[in-house]
Parts: structure tokens; sequence; C-alpha cells
């Protein structure tokens, strides 16, 4: 585990036998979990085995049958304000202008007009949006509109990021150059991240540690620390030995775990 | 557009003699194109006059004798006050519609009850042909601007209604989801994403119930009291003067392209992000 600094204004995340029912489906099964605040933590698992329900339990978006889900001690009983989520689909307002997309959480927190047009200034800036600010999402990339979902995020100051396969629908070419603009603004403030993958690679480029899950019912089977330097990026990640190392052993435990079919990045 | 960055090794004489060299073929291409317009207009108008000339003046007329019928009714006022009778009923009605239509097709949406009360009723006057009720609404509200306007109402009243409900409905679940998580309330969930998502909805409706206003208007006019378009229509066919007829006929037949292209317009405007897909 690394160590989140003394000022990480990053929350805790504790998951304490947390089980989810679709009908008679059990998706989650005594899933068990502790993230230290200031954490990058990624959620591994094959398509479909119900990581995505894990995030959003976390989100306050589904409740849960058994056991309980606390953000900074707290039990998670609708969306916590400490949280803010990135949509796999981005989930821009398509009648929205990018700024003003960016700027809607703090609208529905009624964040005073001057201060969010400063805030919003300062995340366009941030997620290199410059120039977009009056576009509207249909007019830019998925790459750009996936800039503004995480603008939208951080202009809200979360201390928990949840992040639900973020950069699953752009093209390989932007990913990597999303992952590494993710890797620099999460160095700088070091907010708790969860990071719902099913990219091995993306795990272990991006995280401090991967939480595997098994296929359905999930559960965390393994929880595999990254040790490798920060500032990293993903070019020279890539290129360490450990890389392939991680890679392997992650393989090996999704096989063990049922998950012949997950799917390479 | 604001996408796409400018290069600054591409030339930029090169790129202006390329803009005005698109430029022209464009004119040239709207040159081509309104001179066949205009060309199958002379053609359709001719044969018109040709055949509307030969015929019993009574079964039909040609293009001149009713540009000179125009020329009177325009001359007597009588034109003009009954464009200004039909109109007036028109925007009383359509008005209404939409007043009472859209919020009464939002709640619609919101509340599981009102559903389960309505929709059923909802959808069974939709399919009913209305026309056939214009006689029962006469005999209970009469045959002044009131029955008029009411008429109009119920007309345009039912595609707003089910297109509101519609697109209120249709609201994509994910977008919902975000609002929620940034901790939107009930009423900020409608404004910022359950209603915007309905206004192309709400649009297309706008649309449907401007062409079923106006069958409204004209039927209106033919049941109740003497005045506007309809009426005018009316006299004029049952007197025989068929050249008169058609004056009413062609300004409603403007009046409507007019409205459901300013409707369409509307459409286009409020929701660029809709027409993305027609777009070629």
């Amino acid at each position: 585990m690394t160590a989140p600094g003394k000022n990480s204004t990053g929350a805790s995340v504790v998951c304490r036998g947390v089980e989810k029912w679709f009908g008679e489906l059990n998706v989650l099964d005594s899933v068990d979990f502790t993230i230290e605040p200031g954490a990058f933590v990624s959620v591994l698992g094959p398509s479909g085995c119900g990581k995505t329900t894990l995030m959003r339990a976390m989100g306050g978006l589904t409740g849960i049958d058994e056991g309980e889900i606390l953000i900074n001690g707290k039990p998670v009983n609708g969306p916590p304000r400490e949280a803010a989520i990135v949509f796999q689909q981005f989930g821009l307002l398509p009648w929205k202008t990018m700024e003003d997309n960016i700027a809607f959480g703090l609208t529905i927190r009624g964040v005073g007009k001057k201060e969010r047009a400063e805030r919003v200034a300062h995340y366009i800036d941030l997620v290199h949006l410059t120039g977009f600010e009056k576009s509207y999402p249909y007019q830019v990339s998925g790459g750009m509109q996936q800039r503004a979902g995480l603008a939208r995020a951080l202009a809200v100051e979360p201390q928990l990021l949840l992040m639900d396969e973020p950069f699953a629908s752009v093209d390989a070419m932007t990913r990597e150059v999303l992952h590494d603009e993710l890797l620099s603004i999460w160095e700088r403030d070091r907010k708790t991240v969860v990071f719902i993958t099913h990219s091995i690679d993306e795990a272990i480029v991006l995280s401090d540690d991967i939480f595997v899950m098994s296929r359905s019912p999930a559960t965390v089977i393994a929880r595999i620390p990254v040790e490798i330097a920060r500032p990293r990026r993903e070019r020279t990640v890539r290129a360490l030995p450990q890389f392939s190392e991680l890679r392997e052993h992650c393989w090996d435990l999704l096989e063990h775990g049922g998950a012949q079919e997950a799917a390479r990045s | 557009m604001t996408t796409g960055v400018a290069n600054p090794a591409v030339n930029d004489a090169k790129r202006l003699a390329r803009r005005q060299k698109l430029r022209i073929v464009k004119r040239r291409r709207r040159i081509v194109m309104w001179s066949v317009r205009l060309g199958s207009l002379a053609i359709l108008l001719g044969i018109w006059q040709w055949y509307g000339s030969s015929v019993n003046p009574i079964l039909f007329a040609p293009p001149t004798k009713i540009v000179h019928e125009f020329w009177i009714l325009i001359g007597d006022g009588s034109l003009a006050t009954a464009l200004w009778q039909s109109v007036r009923v028109f925007l009383i009605g359509l008005g209404a519609a939409i007043i009472v239509g859209i919020p009464l097709a939002l709640v619609w949406a919101r509340y599981q009850i009102v559903d389960w009360a309505i929709q059923g009723y909802v959808n069974a006057l939709y399919a009913t042909p209305l026309v056939a009720l214009v006689p029962l609404l006469i005999l209970w509200f009469g045959f002044g601007l009131e029955a008029k306007a009411i008429i109009i109402f119920s007309f345009a009243l039912f595609p707003l209604l089910i297109n509101t409900y519609q697109g209120a409905r249709s609201t994509e679940r994910g977008l919902v989801e975000v609002a929620g998580s940034f901790g939107c309330s009930e009423l900020q969930t409608w404004r910022h994403v359950i209603i915007p998502s309905a206004v192309p909805f709400i649009a297309a409706g706008l649309n449907l119930a401007v062409g079923r206003a106006l069958v409204g208007m004209i039927i209106a006019e033919f049941y109740t009291s003497a005045s506007g378009l309809g009426y005018m229509v009316l006299v004029s066919g049952n007197t025989f003067q068929t050249a008169r007829m058609f004056v009413p006929i062609i300004v409603v037949m403007a009046l409507g392209v007019l409205l459901l292209g300013a409707t369409r317009t509307l459409k286009r405007k409020v929701s660029p992000w809709s027409e993305k897909e027609d777009r070629l």
C-alpha cells in the first residue's frame, strides 16, 4: 500500500460483507476491502462480473442487500457528497455546452456564479479543453467528451473519484494520452480513486493496488500491490520488467477465478 | 464549427482560393436548382391556364381568373378580415393546447398513478377521428368563437400530449443517473435533464399539432358561424364561384407551408444536437 501524504484530500472507503442480488442472481458476494485515503485502486475483473455494480453501490446509485459500504466512516445511503463519478459513456448532457456540462455539479450544489466560472476555467485548462468551451458534446471527439466528463467530476472537488471503465470507448491512442493526463492530475492532488476496468495493462499503469475480482457472484479474490515508482508515464511503465511480471500474475489470477474470456487490453 | 485546429503549415492563400472555388460551385448549383423550380412552376401554371380556360367555369378556373379574384378580395378587405378571423381563432386554440398539453403531459409522465388513470383514454381519443366529435362540441359550445377555439384545441391537444409524454419517458436512464450522482433533487433532474431531453419531441409534437389545428380550423369554420377562410371556401363553393373558392384555399395552403416550416425551423433551433443523425 502506498502511504498517502499527510495532507491528503482523499476519502477512505470500506466495504464489509457486501452482497447484492438482482432478482435471483447473486451479483456480489461477501466483498470485503479497505481503501486508504489517497490511494489509486483498480478493480479488475472480466466483463459482466459485477464490478460496475460494485462501483454503482459505492456511488450510492444502487442499494446493497447485505453488508455495508462506508465512505469516511459514514455508511453510503444515496450519492455521497464526497464522491463524483466518471461514466463509461461520458454521460454529458447533449443540450449543454462543454463548459456548462463541466459546471453541472457546481450548478446543482449551488456554487455562486463567479466561483463556478473560475473553477470551470481551471478544470478546462487542466484537461486541455481550452477553445472548446462553447462547443456541444456532439461536435467533439469521444476523447474530448471524456475529458469533459473527468473535468465535471473533478470540478466538484471530490475526495473520492469513481471511474467506471472511463476509457473503454475511446481509441487506443487517445486512451494512452488520457492515462498520462490522469496520472499527472492524480499525482498532484491524490484523491482516492476507484478505477473500474477490464484491462490488466490499464490497471497496472495507473494503480497503487489492483483488486482482482472473480466471475459472478463476484468477490475480491486478490489484492495486488503495484510497486512501481511515481511519477509514472504509460510508455515507461510498459517497458519495465515488473510490468510483464504483474501482467502474468493478474492473468493467472483471472484464469483461476474462472475468467478464461477476460478481455486482453 | 469549432472542431479541428488550424494547421499553420497550410498556405493561407491556397485555402482562400479553394474557398472561393467552393463558393462558385455552390452558387452555380443554386442557380440550377431555382431554374428547375421556376421552370416546373411555369409548366404547371401553363397547363392549368390552358385546361382551366377550356372547361366549364363552374368546375374549374384558370390562374388568371384566380389572380383577378385575389385582387377583388384584397381590394374590398374581405380576404384580410377572413384571414384575421381564422388566424385569431387558430392561435387561441393552438395556444390553449400548448398551455394545457405540455404541463399535463409532464405530470402524466412523472406520476405512475396518473399514467395508469389516463393513458387508455388519451390513446383512445388520439385514435378517434375527432371530426366525429364536432357535432357534439357544437351542441355543447354553440356556434361562436369559443366553439371554434375548442374544436381547434381538441385537434391540436393530442399530438402535443402524446409527444411530450413520450419525450419525457424516453429520457436516457444513464443521464438521469448522472444527475443523481451529482446530487440533483427531483426538481433539478426535471429542469436539467428530463425536460431538455423532451424538447425535440415537444417540437415534433408542435409540428404535428399545427397541421391538425389547421384541419380543425377549416372544419370548425365549415360547421359553425359565418367567418374565416373555411367559410369563404364554403360560400364560394355553394354559389359556384369556383375561381373565388381557390383564393382561401391557396391562402390556407400558404399558411400551412409557412407554419410547418416555422415549427421545423424551431425544432432545429431548440435542439441542434438531435439533428445530428439527420445531417449528412
